[in-house]
């Protein structure tokens, strides 16, 4: 396991992080500048606190109240950095086994095989980094980074640098790689399905605190506040008045919700634009709580996704709806302008304002 | 921002500096012309006859290291008598000049310590006419003003560990030094073993005679064999051991005016000078023997 | 993966862009060329010419000094590496009080004239100096040995060497550093396996600089150690020595030549040096 509760006075802010990471992959997840590397670089000893303490395995790693501060080379921890850094004068081979200096020449050899089947990089053992590409250098990277055993692995926003379509291939590596890997890891990302894919917890930083941290779903679906749902691309936030009961007010509408409010308590309450749903005008069906008549006012063509803006027809929201190619076609959102926009109920979250 | 109006102002103040320091270093007379330190001879009479033009223009000479103080007065006065000419001085080792004499190096005088680098040039069609005797000096033994070695004769010379300065074998006064040790070995009283002995102790041979005397100065070295003119330029910063008259040997300075002078009248007009008894009386209150 | 890539690339484009620049910038570039070799070439015709020159060429004299000049050069190097690949890279890496003082003091040597440099040591060092009088009580005489040599040629020679490598160390990402820790390797094992290979180019080409300035040392060994054959005499000095002695120019020309032939064999061992160790990273 891995436990971090650091404090540092950085240039912007001040960095105050906890979060702790067991048999799991925990995703550090904000914005470019929200000290997320930072804390990542902290966790690894290559920057020291100002105060807390960082727990690696069943060691205490860092303590500045027992003066504590182990250095990195002692820490046991895995690390892939945001630039590959692969030594540029060795080879593939070379590069693997540069942390293998305990072990004699074969079981040097055996090992640096074993990554190199496991990575899919085998054929590369010759060349040096210079001779591969974005990719090749990730894999050559976190091979060598697992050389030796390890109490847990660190990766800093380790595909940011690739493009597309490298990325998401070494997205699903690293997921299949999760099972070989029985370690705690910690990723740093800004991407957002980055973050849902590869993580079991996300901790979400915003200048240098951690505004939530829990299951992938739980911050997804029930982000903390306002501001964490933004940071989530939470597209539909809402501020809103308690009407009693579960039900609040929203722009004038009445709307049901999982929780119960008291009257007048103001509230924010959010749904993810992929969760709306669209009804056509001319269905009579009976229609569940939560619906209303809106217009389209804009629409996004993503090509493999549209995203709407509807404005309420009469008391209600604007609403960014997501819907998928297909749905599209088939509801002919083309050649209408007013819907049924549903929110449902299990859908809205509430959050305190 | 500031830090680039700083340096550029700092360029711009380094290149005044610059400037002014290579203006100031220009505007002053020839660094080799004589300042006076003249000795009170009345009359400067000019040497010249009185039907012939004024004399004008450079004399560039050469002259041994040894004759550095005594020829810039003789050359002062000269000026003196002939407001119309400069005298430049090259003064190095006479066999460092002899050699670049031979390079074409651009002259009108040479005074040289000794007859053989004369010779030299004499045989190689470098100098008109035939060379003038118009100085003699004398070797000496010196030593650093605290004489730490505890020299007190030429026999120490040979005393183990004793470190020798000399000039190299073709600079004149480093000839004499070893004609003398030659001398000295022969003589029973020292004994054939002196000369291996003492030429063992020289840990350097220096380029001139200047040098040598430098280097007793410093203390770095415990002896050295330099003129006894060297010793009095030098005072109280060396002491003086003389060379025992049997082994000694006499230098004898010749002059010439150089074969492809760009200015023989004025040449010739200093070879003159320097042999005339103003000039010689300075050169022997620098200590210098008289030429004949 | 970015930082090569860019290396492997221009060729092309820098290729077609140099032509007319190419032109205008041929003959100030021939007319050097030819100003430099020139003399080389008309010391060498008239060596093989003088005969005198052909006799002087392997004459003692003229081994003495070189086996001496190639010795204490060679000597000089191995000091200014041992002392100066440390100093380089604190001076690259370091974060002190007073490291830009040290950096110009590390400098100064090169902008001295090499006779300030020879007066300074005697001064030190000399018999009575600061230094060496103490040196002197403890029986070690500096003046008029071949130590003077090599010190006088490692005071102007070192600070080369360390401009180059610590220009060497701070072009390496400190990065590579950092990952080396994460990999649990020590740090002084760091130095010796990522820092110590990436920089080897500037490590070659300031070696190259220093030998080859400690091999033309003049101004300073005369000064301060003296000019005494098969002990302090170096190439430099014989050649000055010859010159002004009865051997004269063609003592001279000889002494030259073998100098000539010596600093470029060691030259091409040096570029060849540095070419392997270019295709190999």
């Amino acid at each position: 396991m891995i436990g971090v509760d650091i404090q540092k006075r950085l240039h912007a802010f001040t960095l105050d992080v906890q979060f702790d990471a067991q048999h799991e992959t925990v995703v550090l997840f904000g914005r470019s500048g929200s000290g997320k590397s930072r804390t990542l670089a902290g966790v690894a000893g290559l920057m020291r606190p100002d105060s807390g303490r960082v727990v690696v395995g069943s060691r205490t790693v860092f303590d500045s109240t027992r003066r504590i501060d182990v250095p990195p080379q002692q820490r046991n921890l895995g690390y892939l950095f945001q630039q590959v850094a692969l030594f540029p004068h060795l080879t593939t081979e070379e590069n693997i086994a540069y942390a293998l200096t305990g072990l004699d020449a074969s079981a040097r050899r055996r090992r640096v095989r074993e990554l190199a089947e496991l990575l899919r990089i085998e054929e590369l053992g010759a060349r040096y980094p210079g001779e591969m590409s974005g990719g090749q250098q990730q894999r050559v990277a976190l091979a060598r980074a697992l050389a030796r055993p390890v109490d847990g692995l660190l990766l800093d926003e380790p595909f940011s640098a690739l493009d597309e379509a490298l990325r998401a291939d070494l997205r699903a590596e690293l997921v299949r790689l999760r099972q070989d890997i029985d370690v705690p890891i910690v990723c740093v990302t800004h991407d957002l399905r980055e973050a849902h894919l590869l993580a079991d917890r996300i901790a979400v930083l915003e200048a240098g605190r951690v505004l939530q941290f829990a299951e992938r779903t739980g911050v997804f679906h029930h982000p903390a506040s306002r501001q964490v749902a933004q940071l989530t691309g939470v597209a539909n936030v809402f501020a809103a008045h308690g009407l009693g009961g579960r039900r609040v007010e929203i722009e004038g509408a009445a709307f049901e919700v999982p929780q119960a409010v008291a009257e007048g308590v103001p509230v924010d309450v959010c749904i993810r634009a992929e969760r709306c749903l669209l009804r056509r005008t001319d269905v009579n069906d009976d229609l569940p709580p939560n619906c209303f008549v809106a217009d389209i006012a804009s629409e996004l063509a993503f090509g493999n996704a549209y995203t709407l803006h509807l404005q309420a027809v009469g008391p209600g929201p604007g609403v960014e709806v997501d819907v998928a190619s297909r749905p599209y076609d088939v509801l002919g959102v083309a050649t209408r302008r007013r819907w049924v926009v549903e929110l449902p109920v299990n859908d809205l979250h509430v959050m305190p304002r | 921002m500031r830090f680039d109006t700083f340096s550029r102002s700092a360029t711009v103040g380094l290149l005044a500096v610059l400037m002014a320091l290579a203006v100031a270093c220009s505007g002053g007379a020839p660094e080799s012309a004589a300042t006076p330190t003249v000795a009170a001879t009345s009359a400067a009479t000019a040497v010249a006859s009185p039907t012939t033009p004024p004399l004008s223009g450079k004399v560039t000479v050469f002259a041994a290291s040894s004759l550095t103080e005594s020829f810039k007065n003789i050359a002062a006065a000269f000026q003196k008598a002939n407001p119309g000419v400069t005298v430049e001085f090259n003064f190095a080792a006479s066999s460092a000049l002899e050699a670049q004499l031979k390079q074409a190096a651009p002259a009108d005088v040479f005074a040289s310590a000794d007859t053989a680098n004369m010779d030299k040039a004499a045989g190689k069609s470098l100098i008109d006419g035939t060379p003038a005797t118009f100085a003699r000096n004398l070797p000496v033994i010196v030593v650093p003003a605290d004489n730490r070695a505890g020299i007190a004769s030429a026999k120490d010379l040979s005393k183990a560990g004793t470190k020798i300065v000399l000039a190299g074998p073709d600079v004149p006064i480093g000839n004499y030094a070893r004609q003398i040790i030659d001398k000295l070995a022969a003589d029973p009283a020292y004994g054939a073993a002196y000369k291996d002995a003492t030429m063992n102790n020289v840990v350097s041979n220096e380029a001139n005679v200047r040098a040598v005397l430098a280097k007793i100065e410093l203390g770095e070295a415990d002896a050295g064999i330099v003129y006894k003119t060297d010793a009095l330029v030098s005072g109280a910063r060396v002491k003086t051991i003389a060379v025992p008259d049997s082994a000694n040997v006499i230098a004898v300075y010749p002059i010439a005016v150089v074969k492809a002078t760009k200015n023989r009248d004025a040449a010739a007009a200093f070879v003159q000078f320097v042999r005339s008894s103003e000039a010689q009386a300075l050169l022997e209150a620098a200590g210098f023997d008289s030429a004949s | 993966m970015s930082t090569n890539s860019a290396a492997e690339h221009p060729r092309v484009v820098a290729v077609r862009r140099a032509w007319s620049l190419g032109w205008i910038f041929a003959s100030p570039s021939l007319l050097f060329g030819a100003f430099v070799l020139v003399p080389l070439i008309a010391l060498a015709i008239r060596g093989w010419q003088d005969g005198q020159v052909m006799e002087r060429l392997l004459s003692p004299f003229v081994l003495h000094a070189l086996r001496l000049s190639v010795v204490t050069s060679t000597l000089t190097l191995v000091l200014a590496l041992v002392f100066g690949v440390p100093a380089a890279y604190l001076l690259a890496r370091g974060r002190f009080r007073g490291r830009q003082l040290l950096t110009i003091l590390v400098e100064l040597p090169m902008v001295l004239p090499p006779t300030v440099a020879g007066v300074a040591l005697l001064v030190a060092f000399g018999r009575r100096g600061a230094i060496g009088a103490a040196l002197v009580e403890m029986g070690i005489e500096v003046s008029f040995t071949t130590t003077a040599v090599i010190l006088a040629q490692l005071f102007v020679s070192a600070p080369f060497l360390v401009r180059s490598l610590q220009a060497g160390f701070e072009a390496i990402d400190p990065t590579y550093e950092q990952v080396s820790a994460t990999l649990g390797v020590s740090e002084l094992r760091t130095f010796l396996r990522v820092t110590l290979p990436l920089a080897r180019p500037a490590l070659l080409s300031g070696a190259v600089l220093c030998w080859t300035r400690a091999l033309s040392e003049l101004g300073a060994t005369l000064i301060f150690a003296g000019n005494f054959e098969g002990r302090t005499q170096t190439m430099p000095l014989a050649i000055i020595t010859a010159f002004e002695s009865s051997a004269g120019l063609s003592g001279a020309i000889a002494i030259s030549l073998v100098l000539l032939v010596v600093a470029s064999i060691l030259l091409v061992v040096a570029r060849l040096a540095q070419r392997r160790s270019r295709g190999s990273s």
